[in-house]
């Protein structure tokens, strides 16, 4: 998990709270290992100095390990060995005390230490170096003390140096607050500057910066005791003049205790009456970028101390300018990271979470107020992904975020949910305006999209849509207009349904069956019952279509088009188409074994769109025929229209493919789909079935009549094979035969039955030659 | 008695050791601590005493009740505000958890918090230097829940404990607001102090936590703060900032204890690495208009108001039994230790409360052992281990 700006701000402001408050190195340097493994929350924190152990926490007390400690120290890997724990991530820095060098070694084992933790533990060091470097001076003066006989003078000299120590620590911690507080730098600058002036006892003090783009000039960033109005202290000024000048190139304090006889003297300070100055390099991210300055108008003698006090004011700015630099870094991260977070990557739209919270938000807020959730979903996206690929696919996508932009309101937020579901959530709308953003939406979606050179693609959607009732939360919102248009879906496609509660129920009965399908398979629920097809003139059956059942246990005999709508939408026609092929192909190949009646019998069983669209169907088929030994030539699949037209040069291939095998291919429910010439003469078919709803006509209607008259036609130019679905009567039958229809099927000749009673449908071994019906077989049928 | 485990070395007798609770419900405090005692303890060899009771008892009675059956084993425990128990008689009497027997070791140590409060918890830590190490070893911390800078008393318990000892316990009571507050260890009862157990077994030793508190309000920055004291809050006055966000009610505004049992239930939140550290709002200063907090905030920091309710607070005494169960998994523990933060005894309510005894007796097959605290002690992994608003559960087998 990578750690937050607000988690980083916390640490840092505890670690500056604690490691201010020590008064000697050892507690400073105990308290500082304490708090660095609280800020990165580690286990463990060492700090070592020249490979020695200097103090650590998180092992049992007498217990530290501290070879190994000195030696994942020195180290560098990111992952170490603890001993007693394991496996720990590790992190190290270094914190520059004087002219030594202490490290800081953190691990821990919840995970790696990422960019920001480092960044923290850069800022601790130089809060701990900064803390150690005072504390290391009043040591030497605690040890001067103790070992001299020193003069009454001198202890008061001492005493006035350990007053200026706490004024120092004192201004130090302000500025250090003020820097934690995100004070304006300026602000933080003028704190600096009046500090080193006022701790140093110097009248005047002077922060240049290096223009960020120009660093040849120096321009003023703080001062303090500025002269009378003769004298001006230049706002800018070259960088590589004087005292200054020398402090930036030689990265080194630079210290003049007479100025007017240095050779770094320049006129403008001259002229301020400057005897004695003093400049300190300021650096950010090792590289120096400006210089603070103290003069005085008294000679001064600079001394060690003083000089490192001057350099502690300097590296209070580098901390302010690297603090503020890492927090603009860390705020646009955390605003990338934001946005990234909530916003989907492809179309830059609200996702998912976005629109959760969003939809919370104005639910809560707008009580009283509609709250309309539109849930557009696009048709048969899949398609567009499988045939033009995803490149394509994404085209798509971005084009229809940018227009679903376009039919909303400013204010209204647009989401994109998952694959090709978008969202729009919009306050305040009434319902009529409501469904006119919804027209809107269905009208700038269908229009063609440019998605490469020369192609357009025409894409529909279909959308839901709900106005939030009182007290329904984001979740059920969303659910709701995902309904309307799951039912959308359900009435055609391309279509906008507004959702109301009746359809929650149908939800709830469809999922119920859903999984009651599911289980169907594996419990042996589904049975294929066939249903034989005539040649007009013959008693025994030619062939026979395969037709799947389900005897669920709770509710009986459930009809077909009650679950094979949905097996198909949820995609378990697949297994079952498998099964029914599998089972019918044995039981026919078993019948014509076992039956000289039936020995010629073929079998159909029906193809569904989303079986001709699985490239493995060519295998699946082939595996069943040569398991059941069924000669492909017995095997019959219908397809319906519809499909057939989906996409023509696909289909003309797996037709292709299908005959190769060398089964035969009809046409199902032909005439009630865009019934097309074109691909009767392109596709390799053998059969065309004429739907029922033309049989049921044929004798009471003259239009029914006429486009079987047609359909029997064309048959017959294109030799192909006619079988009328759907003979009730005997009139019908009679009226088939007169057109020259050779084979049929239907309630008056058998219905679909078990294959244990199929059997008993057949006539006689020696029955005359006449077709008998199912209800009545000694009943001849006159032909 | 739990079958013990296989010993791997064949040569060495096989260990002995016990654990049994009690509870004493009698009205008569040394009859309770008696009852609770005697059906707690299974052996002459008890190695440590672990004695909870209501603070409406008197602690010297209750001591006696305890001496009354052992007379000399080492004792940790206090009196606190009630006791975690399914019935409301129950919640008011005396429970004891007592292990025995030469699979434990245990030693016991006790400080007296001045200004250093570290320093007080790396003193009652030192026990563990004393203790025999068998295979796994907890520290259990038991200390005046009114102390400041409660934090620092693990931080100093880490010290000597390191990474490998879990801490658990919890402040009991809070001396002097509530009468009868007291910490004890063996034969001494004291407040303001921390008295703490190092104990060691042979067999599995499970500790889990949970507090069930979510994000209701924020972030607010901590523009200004002193130790346990919010001064401001987004640049503005902390207490106002906390009512104006929480909608606090007329009463909160001005009544101290209106405003705690607002507060009780509404801790502050600091964004931590593992997600929040929650912090109890102890009180409010309606002159300085600043928040009173369980522990230091940081200043430059955010921080969140929080909020849980009854079904979250239940599902976080789950999972804290779930991971204190862990070690145990062909059957219940011996006793479960339970530290509930009082503030989730106002969440419950009377039901949840009663759902939560449950829920509690029955992971643990028998009576739980368990007090309400003000403030927690769970450092399990990581370095933090003060909690607010917690269950912190010890199992024992």
């Amino acid at each position: 998990m990578s750690p937050r700006p607000d988690w980083t701000a916390q640490q840092l402001a505890g670690f500056l709270a604690a490691v201010g408050s020590y008064l000697d190195e050892e507690s400073a340097i105990a308290g500082a290992v304490q708090r660095s493994a609280i800020a990165v929350e580690a286990e463990f924190a060492v700090i070592t100095r020249g490979g020695r152990v200097l103090a650590s926490v998180g092992f049992r007390r007498g217990r530290e390990p501290v070879e190994v400690l000195a030696a994942i120290a020195g180290d560098d890997g990111s992952i170490a060995e603890v001993p007693g724990t394991g496996v720990c991530h590790v992190a190290r820095v270094d914190v520059p005390v004087d002219d030594e060098r202490l490290r800081l070694l953190v691990m821990r084992t919840a995970g790696p230490f990422g960019q920001q933790d480092h960044a923290l533990l850069d800022m601790l060091a130089g809060v701990l170096a900064l803390a150690l470097r005072p504390l290391r001076a009043l040591e030497v003066e605690r040890t001067l003390r103790h070992r001299t006989e020193a003069t009454a003078a001198e202890n008061r000299g001492l005493l006035l140096q350990l007053q200026r120590r706490q004024q120092l620590l004192e201004r130090l911690g302000v500025i250090e607050r003020s820097i934690l507080q995100r004070k304006p730098l300026q602000t933080v600058f003028d704190l600096i500057a009046e500090g080193a002036a006022d701790v140093l006892d110097h009248e005047i003090a002077v922060l240049r910066l290096l223009e960020p783009d120009d660093r040849s000039v120096l321009r003023l960033a703080a001062s303090v005791g500025r002269p009378g109005r003769e004298h001006v202290i230049a706002t800018h000024r070259p960088a590589d003049v004087g005292l200054v000048g020398q402090a930036i190139r030689s990265e080194q304090i630079v210290a003049v205790e007479d100025y007017n006889s240095s050779t770094f003297r320049a006129p403008d300070i001259e002229s301020l009456g400057v005897r004695s100055a003093m400049a300190a390099p300021v650096q950010q991210d090792g590289r120096v970028i400006g210089c603070l300055v103290v003069a005085s108008r008294r000679r001064r003698t600079y001394g060690t101390a003083t000089r490192n006090v001057l350099d502690s004011f300097a590296g209070h700015v580098s901390m302010a300018l690297n603090d503020a630099s890492a927090m603009e870094a860390m705020r646009t991260a955390y605003g990338e990271a934001v946005h990234r977070a909530n916003h989907d990557g492809l179309t830059g739209l609200a996702n998912r979470s976005l629109v959760s919270e969003h939809l919370e938000m104005v639910l809560y807020e707008g009580r009283g107020h509609d709250v309309t959730v539109l849930f557009v979903d696009l048709d048969r996206f899949k398609n567009v992904n499988d045939s033009f690929g995803h490149t394509v696919g994404d085209r798509v996508l971005v084009g229809v975020a940018q227009s679903l932009r376009a039919c909303v309101r400013p204010g209204d937020l647009v989401g994109r949910l998952a694959g090709d579901e978008f969202v729009v959530v919009a306050e305040n709308l009434q319902r009529d305006e409501a469904r006119r953003m919804a027209e809107r939406i269905t009208r700038a979606v269908s229009r063609p999209l440019h998605v490469g050179e020369d192609r357009e693609i025409v894409i529909t959607a279909s959308v839901g849509v709900t106005v939030a009732a009182d007290g329904r939360d984001a979740g059920e919102v969303l659910r709701d207009a995902d309904v309307a248009m799951y039912r959308a879906k359900q009435r055609g496609r391309a279509r906008i349904e507004v959702f109301d509660r009746a359809m929650h129920t149908q939800l709830l009965d469809r999922v119920e069956t859903e999984q009651s399908l599911r289980r169907a398979i594996a419990r042996d629920e589904l049975r294929v019952h066939y249903q034989p097809v005539y040649k007009l003139g013959q008693p025994s059956p030619v062939g026979v279509e395969a037709l799947v059942r389900w005897e669920r246990p709770d509710v009986g005999m459930v009809p077909p088009d009650r679950f094979i709508p949905l097996a198909e939408e949820v995609g378990l026609i697949i297994p079952i188409g498998l099964w029914v092929l599998r089972r019918a192909c044995r039981q026919v190949a078993r019948w014509r074994e076992q039956d000289p009646r039936l020995s010629d019998l073929r079998v159909s069983v029906n193809l569904s769109a989303r079986q001709f669209g699985d490239t493995s169907l060519v295998g699946s088929i082939a595996a069943v025929l040569e398991s059941t030994g069924l000669p492909a030539d017995a095997l019959g699949l219908e397809i319906t229209e519809s499909v057939l037209l989906d996409d023509i040069d696909a289909t003309e291939a797996m037709l292709r493919s299908l005959r190769a095998l060398g089964v035969r291919l009809s046409i199902d429910d032909f005439g009630t789909g865009y019934s097309s010439l074109s691909y009767l003469k392109r596709f390799p078919v053998d059969e065309i079935k004429i739907d029922r709803s033309f049989t049921a006509g044929l004798v009471t209607d003259r239009a029914d009549l006429a486009i079987v008259q047609a359909i029997i036609g064309l048959a017959d130019a294109m030799d192909l094979e006619v079988v009328a679905e759907g003979v009730e009567t005997d009139e019908q039958l009679a009226r088939l035969a007169e057109l020259g229809c050779r084979f049929a099927q239907g309630y008056l000749l058998a219905r679909p039955t078990p294959p244990a009673q199929l059997i008993g449908l057949l006539p006689p071994e020696e029955a005359p030659v006449a077709v008998r019906s199912h209800d009545d077989p000694e009943r001849p049928l006159g032909l | 008695m739990r079958p013990l485990p296989q010993r791997e070395d064949p040569l060495t007798l096989p260990s002995h050791r016990w654990v049994g609770v009690g509870r004493g419900d009698d009205v008569d405090p040394r009859v309770a601590a008696r009852d609770a005692a005697l059906a707690a303890v299974e052996d002459t060899d008890a190695a440590l005493l672990i004695v909870f009771w209501d603070v409406a008892l008197d602690g010297t009675e209750v001591l006696a009740g305890v001496r009354d059956v052992v007379p000399s084993a080492p004792l940790i425990g206090g009196a606190s505000n009630g006791l975690v128990a399914p019935d409301d008689r129950s919640a008011h009497g005396v429970v004891i958890t007592a292990l025995g027997g030469d699979g434990f070791s245990v030693a016991t140590a006790s400080a007296g918090i001045g200004s250093d409060v570290a320093d007080a918890g790396e003193a009652a830590a030192s026990c563990l230097d004393e203790v025999e190490e068998k295979g796994s070893t907890v520290l259990l911390m038991v200390a005046d829940g009114a102390i400041q800078a409660a934090d620092e008393l693990v931080f100093g318990a880490y010290r000597v404990a390191g990474a490998d000892v879990p801490i658990v316990g919890g402040g009991l009571g809070m001396a002097p607001l509530l009468d009868g507050t007291a910490q004890l260890h063996d034969d001494h009862i004291m407040t303001g102090a921390v008295a703490a157990a190092a104990i060691s077994s042979d067999g599995p030793l499970g500790v889990g936590r949970g507090h069930g508190c979510h994000r209701a309000n924020g972030p607010l920055e901590v523009t200004r703060s002193h130790g346990a004291v919010v001064e401001m809050l987004d640049g503005r006055p902390a207490l106002d900032v906390y009512l104006e966000v929480t909608d606090a009610p007329e009463a909160a505004q001005h009544d101290a204890d209106a405003f705690s049992r607002w507060a009780m239930t509404r801790p502050l939140g600091l964004p931590q690495l593992a997600g929040e550290e929650v912090r109890h709002v102890a009180a409010a200063d309606f002159e300085a208009r600043t928040l009173h907090i369980a522990a230091a905030v940081p200043p430059g920091g955010q921080a969140w108001v929080m909020e849980s309710d009854r079904h979250a607070v239940l599902g976080a005494t789950s999972s804290a039994l779930a991971g204190a169960l862990e070690p145990f998994p062909d059957g219940p523990p011996s006793a479960v230790v339970a530290f509930d933060c009082v503030a989730r005894h106002e969440v419950l309510g009377p039901d949840g409360v009663r759902q939560e005894g449950v829920l509690l007796d029955a992971a643990v097959g028998g009576p739980v052992c368990g007090v309400y605290s003000y403030g927690e002690f769970g450092r399990l992994r990581g370095i933090h281990g003060y909690l607010n608003h917690s269950l912190v559960v010890l199992a024992l087998g």
